[in-house]
């Protein structure tokens, strides 16, 4: 399994990171690929380019702001593989947000 | 290499362990005035209306007791972390359930020239997910010590 994220926050100082951390770490617990890219206060950092998009089983877009980038994801959009939530949802049920994604 | 980033972020006196306070506007008014005190910020109303818009928007509760308000306005003269933990913990909204005993406020300036301290910053944030990491941070009695946790993050 294949996931890639993009996380922003309105601030872009905490909860963009620590929704990055969560879907990492719930990630690697289970074994599979992930790449996050930030969106934050640091600029973007670990952009995900579009193949990377296009290799992926899921998108999650833990993002509660406009992001840079979105018709990257627009494909995978039709798919029906793409998943928002809030960034605080991400860091607080990592799991249950994982889950969800696994079984778009 | 000579350069620390978390240089002045955090600070002793910005540490405050077995607090009375039991609501979510008197912790956040408590810690912008010890802010102001301690020459963080320029104007604390201007600061506390940000940080206080911030959590009307999405409450920063983030679930094991912790809370992360956070403001970025230019009356921030430095970049800073704030730790306040309460004695008991208490509701942080009146709304939701989520209960809160530790507060991280941290406040940074609208245009930040440092990269670092908002490094530091972010790297800070994501430990508070780990939680041998917490759980000292819940349990230490040691105001020194708690700073020393928290200073040793490596970026």
């Amino acid at each position: 399994m294949k996931i890639v994220a993009v996380t922003a926050c309105p601030t872009g100082v905490a909860h963009t990171y620590m929704a990055q951390e969560a879907i990492e770490k719930e990630c690697r617990k289970r074994g599979f690929e992930v790449k996050v890219e930030t969106q934050g206060s640091m600029g973007v950092e670990g952009e995900l380019e579009q193949f990377e998009v296009d290799e992926a089983d899921a998108v999650i877009l833990a993002v509660a702001i406009g992001i840079d980038g979105e018709e990257r994801f627009e494909a995978k959009e039709a798919e029906g593989k793409v998943i928002s939530v809030d960034p605080g949802e991400a860091i607080k049920h990592p799991a249950e947000v994982i889950d969800k994604a696994v079984n778009l | 290499m000579g350069e620390k980033s978390n240089q002045n972020v955090i600070s002793p006196e910005m540490i405050l362990l077995d607090s009375e306070l039991s609501n979510q506007d008197d912790v956040i008014h408590y810690i912008v005035d010890n802010a102001k005190a301690n020459h963080y910020l320029a104007d604390e109303d201007d600061f506390y209306q940000a940080v206080k818009k911030r959590e009307q928007e999405i409450p920063t509760a983030i679930g094991d007791l912790i809370a992360i308000p956070h403001g970025k306005t230019d009356t921030v003269q430095n970049p800073f972390i704030a730790y306040l933990r309460t004695n008991k913990a208490f509701r942080w909204t009146e709304e939701k359930e989520e209960m809160v005993q530790m507060v991280f406020l941290i406040g940074v300036p609208k245009e930040s020239e440092s990269q670092l301290h908002l490094k530091f910053i972010s790297q800070l944030s994501k430990k508070l997910l780990d939680e041998e990491f917490r759980e000292k941070l819940l349990t230490q009695t040691d105001p020194d010590k708690i700073y020393q946790q928290l200073n040793s993050i490596e970026i």
